[in-house]
């Protein structure tokens, strides 16, 4: 029988691997009592434009957002502090706060499973060395490097409700469709099937790649030992491509509840307030009705949830991520 | 740009935010315009300056009043069989029931065509639904816009014929759809005079502009309203003011009439506008336009317009998913609006 959990525990001493190993160490040693003054410095050179840009263009704001978030700041008026009394109105004082929560949360549980089961299973399908597969997999990837605006326009022509293409197929087989886009049922599952399929390819190409790292020693032996494609796949394939996993639905996760492109093109948060997201809330508060004090307070309630899920993920990696390099 | 200091010296201003940004010291007071002899202020129509002004002091010049009028298809009413808005205006028959009656009788859902169109995009509810609630005698805001007053019975009545043309007639596109009068699929079109700049460019079938229908209260449209201002802050106050003269001058005013509505006497009269293009004819132009100015009223505003207008649409999607009736719509939006117009 094959042992797949050898890799975790002893590597495999493969001829060369191990001398190499070595080597490097060494190597790096000798580097570290290499690098003088002069050296260090020139690799402090080299990453500062990296760093002064991070500082000013996304540390800096974000400090700045974090302090905005204390005051009353409406663009014309003299900013002046409040307090927590921003934090206490959306987790206390505005319902609508928290309907975009919710609608956040939806939007996320929705997409994230669709978008890594579609990936995975489109990666299965096309990791076959076929002649003309690359068009497939182009295709696919396609969506992903469009404008997100682009995108969404063209769809909302699709499912407009009397004269759009889905519509009018449904008419030939006589069915009315609904409004799509004017639905309180509806309009949240195409905003969640418009972003599927726009970002899925990008999840197939990390599946694709995961899935030809599995060495086909482990499937030939497998096949020798009888087992069915399904027990392949879960016993060999699934378990082999948990990192990837972990990193597409993380990013996935991370990724769908900064929605905002898809949320103001298509239905501006309508109808009502169905798909009003956390991000679409702050951009109105901030850009409409100019209170960016209080936009910035939701911003930083957003961003210790994404920090709390992410860390709960994080935390889950050590039951269900094995084989990580 | 303003917070920034980087605005320019003189801007078209949209006339919702004006109140906002005269309460925020953004706009220079320009009323020394009013005692400049060549500038001839008086020319200048007063309904049209009134959201520029707060008491007595000038803050914007409006450059384009667009009314709202009705485009519509001579050969879809030809094909029916039917009387023009502008023959039924001439009779003093373009009622909001004929209004009704021929864009049912247009509406032929095999073909895809629908009688009547009264909005460009779903956001916007202000435009297609003011002129209908002035002509039933109701008004969304009472006269100095400190509550809510479309909650009437008038105003139920006018918010209930826009809701029957959509769902009970189906003479009106579905929420969502995005159908525009130069297909030639919609039997009459709704909106601001300057948008002859797309209509114009039609080949395919002919068309005329006519004046909104009359109501049990009258005949209404509303005016647009887009205006030069000054802006605070300006390193060339003077200069700004000169450059502001000459564009909202006779002469200036006379040179942008193709398009933009002025609200210039002189200017509304004359060759120049109405014999801009050859389409629409000078004539349908003075029935449309000219003749519905003087009793035209300009959009409301708000210094918290942005709120107020989200507050509203939100009911307004939910009358669009068909979740409330009329009459609950409008409660709902008297209770939300009238706490942000204190």
């Amino acid at each position: 029988m094959l042992d797949t959990s050898e890799k975790t525990a002893n590597p495999v001493p493969v001829a060369g691997k191990e001398a190499e190993s070595t080597f490097s160490l060494d190597k790096k040693n000798k580097n570290k009592s290499r690098l003088g003054r002069g050296e260090k410095w020139y690799g402090y050179l080299f990453i500062s434009p990296m760093v002064i840009g991070y500082l000013v263009f996304v540390l800096g704001p974000i400090v700045a957002a974090f302090g905005i978030s204390f005051t009353n700041w409406s663009l014309y008026n003299e900013p002046a502090l409040v307090g927590l009394s921003n934090y206490d109105k959306a987790l206390n004082n505005d319902p609508v706060f928290w309907i975009t929560v919710g609608n956040t949360l939806v939007f996320s549980l929705g997409l994230v499973p669709l978008n890594i089961c579609l990936a995975l299973a489109l990666a299965l399908l096309l990791k076959q060395k076929l002649p003309g597969i690359g068009f497939f997999h182009t295709i696919i990837f396609t969506p992903v490097v469009t404008s997100i605006v682009v995108w969404v326009i063209v769809w909302k022509y699709i499912f407009a409700t009397d004269a759009g293409l889905i519509n009018q197929f449904l008419k030939l087989f006589g069915i009315q469709g609904p409004a799509w886009l004017y639905s309180e049922n509806w309009t949240m599952l195409v905003i969640i099937i418009v972003s599927v399929l726009k970002n899925v390819g990008l999840n197939m190409v990390i599946f694709l790649a995961a899935l030809h790292d599995v060495p086909q020693l482990y499937y030939d032996a497998a096949r020798v030992d009888g087992a069915s494609p399904w027990r392949i796949f879960r016993s060999i394939t699934l378990p082999l491509i948990t990192p990837s996993i972990f990193l597409a639905t993380t990013i996935t996760v991370i990724g769908s509840l900064k929605i905002f492109g898809q949320i103001y093109v298509m239905t501006g948060g309508g109808p009502g307030t169905s798909t009003y997201v956390m991000v679409y809330y702050i951009y109105k508060q901030a850009f409409q009705f100019f209170d960016y004090g209080y936009a910035s307070a939701i911003a930083f309630i957003l961003f210790a949830i994404i920090l709390g899920l992410t860390i709960f993920q994080w935390q889950m990696r050590k039951r269900w991520v094995h084989y990580e390099q | 740009m303003m917070a920034s200091k980087t605005a320019p010296d003189v801007a078209w201003v949209v006339e919702r935010s004006v109140p906002q940004l005269i309460e925020a010291n953004q706009l220079v007071d320009i009323s020394s315009l009013k005692n400049d002899s060549s500038y001839n202020f008086g020319d200048i129509i007063p309904a049209t300056l009134a959201m520029f002004k707060k008491g007595e002091q000038v803050y914007g010049i409006p450059f384009s009043t667009p009314p709202m009028i009705l485009f519509y298809n001579k050969n879809l009413f030809k094909e029916k069989g039917l009387k023009t808005p502008t023959e039924l205006y001439k009779e003093g028959n373009w009622t909001y029931d004929e209004f009704q009656k021929a864009a049912k009788a247009i509406t032929d859902p095999s073909k895809g065509v629908y009688g009547v169109k009264m909005l460009r995009d779903w956001k916007n509810w202000i435009d297609p639904l003011l002129p209908i609630v002035w002509s039933y005698g109701a008004d969304v805001f009472n006269t100095d816009t400190t509550s809510f007053a479309l909650n009437t019975p008038e105003g139920q009545k006018a918010l209930q014929l826009y809701n029957d043309l959509i769902f009970k007639d189906q003479s009106h596109p579905k929420p969502g759809d995005q159908l525009t009068f130069e297909t030639g699929k919609l039997g009459m079109y709704t909106d601001r005079y300057s948008n002859v700049a797309k209509t114009r460019a039609v080949k395919d079938f002919e068309w005329d502009i006519a004046p909104m229908p009359k109501g049990p209260a009258g005949a209404a449209t509303s005016l647009g309203l887009a205006g030069y201002a000054v802006i605070q802050g300006t390193k060339y106050p003077a200069e700004s003011l000169e450059w502001l003269k000459f564009i909202s001058g006779k002469d200036g005013m006379s040179a942008t009439s193709a398009y933009f509505v002025p609200p210039r006497e002189s200017v509304l009269r004359s060759d120049v506008f109405l014999k801009a293009a050859p389409q629409p004819s000078p004539e349908s132009i003075q029935m449309a336009v000219l003749d519905q100015m003087k009793g035209a009223r300009y959009n409301p505003g708000h210094k918290n317009w942005a709120k107020v207008d989200a507050a509203v649409l939100t009911q307004m999607d939910r009358l669009y998913t068909q979740s409330v009736s009329v009459k609950d719509a409008l409660a709902m939006m008297e209770k939300e609006v009238n706490p942000l117009l204190k």
